[in-house]
């Protein structure tokens, strides 16, 4: 189970100097981390890439995290961050559009599924879907990590798996 | 399509999602060399499937029994003390955490004492000392590595001290905390009041202390400097002792010396009574230098045989000035540690009083003292005293312990047990003049 205590005290570790907090940082961030990323770019590869940017960014502005910030929330913000960029920044450099590059049948895919959550739910949804179902998480800890309410966390969930199940029975309730 | 099977098809596709790349982050990523003891820490199931193994291995007999583990209680006021109780909550050891802990402790033995006892006798102290005012905030936390047994301590304490002291509460929040860290909740507050207040240490580095090395964190805990302190105090109040052996044989010297004088006066009177006029003049001048010399020889001689006869009066009245003045020199030490927080530079410039039978003598007042006149001349010496050493930055305790001396100067001031005359002569009037002055300022 997340111990966001563990986190905060590794996060204020690694800024007093000790690397090695980072061991724990990352276990207990890099899949929501990836879920940011990938959410945004849509690309695996790329994604890996970006992912290793984040850690390093992490550990480049650690003086800049302050104790009342919420750990994975200010990691996620960083992630969102450099994914954003590296966004604006593949769109730049090709005259393809990304989305076009990225359409591809998602059935050809291993995780079919979970690409078009990419697509079609927006970054909230897409993280609370990929958190609360695939690694289980409880509401209460997402709502803390996305600052949303239990209550909240719950509605979108609901409302992003209703979208998914529209979607592939060809619906467009939540369209 | 269900939402179940919708739920399940997510987890099977998440399950390799997310693509391993630890190794590859954390090899850009400089490095210190890993503790082995981290992983009790980052890795509780590791942990305790160590622990497991040593159970195994040497046999469960050889742990600790749960019911055994010592508690900690910390006093904090500002002097700070800290106590280790056995189970049944009697004081096994204690020390001080800091000089000036080791100001408030140095007279007292208190192993074997029941803690509510032994942190009553020290708040008391404290109080007395000048440590503590109606305003302080006096500070008392039990550690326990058992969270229940460390609860119970704390909710003793409160039960028998109410609202003397302030004790630490542990909101949910630091409960579930130090739960999921497996630390009792007091040690997480006192990790964290440190983490606070200290750059140079991490979380990681405090957790694997106890709480007795935690509290030497917390309160820059240097055992050198309380080891001086206490050397440097036994060596300035032995130096009073001998200040007041020597006042004494200056006392008896002086009584001899008078008692001789007085014998010389006697003989004289009866062989040469010219010799004897002459003799009492310089007797005179030396010990009652503002009175007048009487002209007849009779009535000098009168005034020689109510001296002697007040001779012994007047050598306990010197000796317990002695006694009285040593008091004093005592207890303006005690405030000067507390007022300086036993700063050792400053002890060491630290001197002796310079006080010889010259400035206890004043024998023509107490010729025509009474006894309560001769009770109030000794406190206002002592006040005379005081007010004349005090020092520009005099502080707390200083100066509580003039206020506290001229209230019970006044008691005898206000009465019609000392005389008019002496209320209003030059040296009560002056020591009046110079506590005022005080207060101005």
């Amino acid at each position: 189970m997340f111990d966001n205590t563990k986190l905060k005290y590794a996060m204020r570790d690694l800024k007093k100097g000790n690397n090695n907090a980072m061991d724990y940082i990352y276990d207990v961030t890099n899949r929501m981390v990836y879920y940011q990323i990938y959410q945004i770019i849509k690309r695996r590869d790329i994604s890996e890439d970006i992912m290793q940017d984040v850690y390093m960014k992490v550990l480049k502005n650690i003086l800049k995290y302050q104790e009342q910030d919420q750990p994975k929330s200010w990691i996620l913000s960083i992630a969102r961050n450099e994914a954003l960029n590296q966004y604006k920044r593949m769109k730049r450099e090709t005259v393809v559009d990304i989305d076009t590059l990225n359409q591809k049948s998602y059935d050809q895919t291993a995780s079919p599924i979970i690409d078009l959550a990419s697509h079609i739910l927006d970054e909230d949804e897409f993280i609370i879907v990929m958190s609360c179902v695939v690694d289980q998480k409880t509401r209460k800890e997402v709502g803390k990590i996305l600052n949303l309410s239990t209550s909240g966390v719950t509605f979108k969930l609901n409302v992003a798996l209703d979208k998914l199940k529209n979607q592939l029975e060809g619906g467009t309730k939540h369209d | 399509m269900t939402k179940k099977s919708l739920i399940d098809q997510l987890k099977t596709e998440g399950k390799h999602f997310v693509p391993d790349i630890k190794d590859t982050i954390l090899s850009n990523i400089p490095r210190q060399e890993k503790v082995h003891k981290h992983i009790l820490i980052w890795q509780p199931k590791l942990a305790m499937a160590l622990m497991l193994l040593i159970m195994i291995t040497f046999g469960i007999s050889l742990l600790p029994k749960s019911e055994s583990y010592p508690t900690v209680v910390t006093l904090n006021i500002n002097p700070s003390v800290e106590f280790s109780l056995d189970q049944n909550n009697q004081v096994t050891s204690y020390r001080a955490l800091n000089l000036d802990g080791a100001v408030l402790i140095e007279s007292y033995d208190l192993v074997g004492s029941d803690i509510n006892q032994a942190l009553d006798t020290l708040i008391n102290k404290a109080y007395e000392l000048g440590y503590a005012t109606d305003t302080s905030t006096i500070e008392v936390a039990a550690y326990n590595q058992r969270t229940s047994t460390e609860e119970k301590v704390n909710q003793a304490l409160k039960a028998y001290f109410t609202n003397r002291i302030t004790i630490s509460e542990v909101d949910q929040d630091t409960l579930d905390e130090a739960k999921s860290l497996n630390i009792s909740p007091r040690k997480l507050l006192l990790i964290q009041q440190i983490l606070a207040t200290h750059d140079d240490y991490t979380f990681d580095q405090l957790v694997k202390l106890d709480v007795i090395a935690l509290n030497e964190i917390k309160m820059a805990y240097i055992a050198n400097e309380i080891d001086l302190l206490k050397d440097k105090v036994t060596a300035y109040r032995a130096g009073l002792e001998n200040k007041k052996a020597l006042l004494e044989v200056e006392v008896n010297t002086y009584i001899q010396t008078l008692t001789a004088d007085i014998n010389n006066l006697k003989s004289l009177y009866e062989t040469d009574m010219i010799a004897f006029s002459l003799a009492y003049q310089t007797f005179s001048t030396t010990y009652f230098p503002d009175a007048t010399i009487p002209i007849l020889p009779a009535v000098q001689y009168q005034r020689v045989l109510n001296l002697e006869s007040r001779l012994s009066d007047y050598q306990a009245y010197l000796q317990a000035q002695v006694s009285s003045m040593y008091q004093l020199w005592l207890t303006k030490f005690n405030a000067h540690l507390v007022d300086t927080h036993a700063d050792l530079d400053i002890l060491a410039t630290l001197e002796l009083p310079n006080v010889g039978i010259q400035g206890l003598a004043k024998l023509a007042s107490f010729v025509d003292a009474n006894i309560k006149e001769q009770v109030f001349l000794e406190i206002a010496d002592r006040l005379n005293t005081l007010l004349n050493d005090m020092p520009n930055d005099a502080g707390h305790a200083y100066k509580r312990i003039v206020d506290t001396l001229y209230v019970e100067f006044m008691l005898y001031y206000e009465s019609d047990d000392v005389s008019q005359t002496l209320k209003d002569s030059t040296y009560i009037q002056t020591i009046i003049t110079n506590y005022q002055n005080t207060k101005e300022n």
